[in-house]
């Protein structure tokens, strides 16, 4: 070939990445298409330019069933959960993991307007669940959105949530905002 | 570089999932979403990466499963494009994402998902195919035997099936470089995270792999 391994440039000063970066765009630039060292290695790497473009245009599609395998993984490998027992139901006993717990208050939290519940952990109290349960969430709040008046909404929107759905009665809501997102 | 590339809502109408992303389906995040929507409207569009990761962490299944919907599309691709074959590249996507949830509490900058994902994949595609395949070394004298004239070229039926049988012939880290870089679009800096190496030997591996791929397409000039 005519190009050296060592050395990207061209006897004309040009750089052979330049040249293949500009024929990535389509458009070598006015040196380039009067130069003839700059002709000679266009025409080296022209064909492996489109051949690399037809390549990375042809459409790739996953095996449908990817999805579901991993999950099927995924699912086998949650090892017991740790739970938290629920208060409220005299004798008989009713548990539920904190997982899914998590997952109750997180989408109460997410009902709020501009906020993206993330992180949720309870601790319950472990010898009276009757009394209180204290919460801490971190959220993601939209750009612009106060976080005084979203922090107030998500904790009335959790309360209830853990009242009705979970009869839990939660004590203290710790909220962290942790992220900002775009409009 | 890769905290405002790969893994940020900006990146995701770029090249990274591009067009196979619609094509299929796939929800790309669309940050903007929540905007002036109702609150349970604002509940079932997608989320960021970040996230999402979070809450996977934490064993919420159903994110772990958007990312799933959200990269599988990429990382197949990346595993069928090293390995150059459909089962493996199934094998390898899938054990990439089990991986990764096995995984997920050592994401440190849940912004840099795409990046953590994609080197999980590439790094179990790459010694895949050493396993499978070892390679040989690149041995002028031994390759120039091997190698198919311009009849085979013909009969492997046009340039880009001749590109195919030419990356074969790189060396597994020269393929996923060639592959993430002019194929995925991904920056230096974005490849040189995923194969843990430096832009620098980035840019070396690819300006062999030109080299050679392009003297390979010789008959096509």
């Amino acid at each position: 070939m005519a190009v050296n391994v060592a050395d990207d440039r061209l006897p004309c000063g040009h750089d052979i990445d330049q040249l293949w970066d500009h024929l990535a765009k389509g458009a070598p630039d006015e040196h380039a298409r009067s130069c003839e060292y700059c002709q000679a290695a266009l025409n080296e790497i022209r064909p492996l330019r489109t051949a690399t473009s037809e390549l990375a245009a042809e459409p790739v599609r996953p095996p449908a069933d990817l999805s579901s395998k991993v999950m099927a993984a995924v699912c086998a490998r949650i090892a017991s959960a740790p739970r938290i027992a629920l208060p409220g139901t005299a004798g008989n006993r009713l548990f539920i993991s904190e997982r899914a717990a998590a997952f109750i208050l997180r989408a109460a939290g997410d009902t709020v307007d501009g906020v993206r519940a993330r992180s949720c952990q309870l601790t319950p109290d472990p010898h009276d669940l009757s009394i209180s349960t204290d919460l801490k969430l971190s959220i993601s709040l939209r750009f612009g959105m106060p976080a005084l008046v979203a922090a107030r909404a998500v904790r009335m929107a959790v309360r209830a949530a853990a009242r009705a759905q979970l009869g839990l009665t939660l004590g203290r809501i710790d909220i962290d905002v942790v992220d900002v997102h775009a409009a | 570089m890769i905290r405002r590339g790969l893994g940020h809502a900006g990146y995701m109408g770029g090249k990274l999932i591009g067009s196979t992303e619609v094509e299929f389906g796939v929800p790309r995040p669309r940050l903007g979403a929540a905007d002036g929507e109702s609150p349970l409207q604002q509940a079932s569009a997608p989320l960021d990466d970040a996230t999402l990761v979070v809450r996977a962490r934490e064993g919420d299944v159903t994110a772990f499963e958007d990312l799933v919907r959200r990269y599988k599309v990429p990382v197949y691709r990346i595993a069928v494009r090293i390995l150059n074959d459909p089962c493996s590249a199934a094998d390898t996507a899938q054990e990439a994402f089990v991986t990764a949830w096995r995984r997920l509490p050592e994401v440190k900058a849940e912004q840099a998902f795409a990046a953590w994902l994609y080197r999980i994949a590439v790094t179990r595609a790459v010694s895949t195919l050493r396993t499978v395949r070892p390679h040989i070394p690149f041995d002028e004298t031994v390759a120039r035997d091997r190698r198919p004239g311009p009849e085979e070229h013909a009969l492997a039926n046009g340039l880009a099936a001749a590109l195919r049988c030419a990356l074969n012939r790189l060396t597994p880290e020269q393929r996923a470089c060639w592959i993430l870089r002019e194929m995925e679009g991904l920056s230096y800096e974005e490849v040189a995270t995923i194969l843990h190496t430096t832009p620098g030997a980035v840019r070396g591996r690819l300006h062999r792999a030109r080299l050679q791929l392009a003297e390979e397409l010789t008959p096509w000039r």
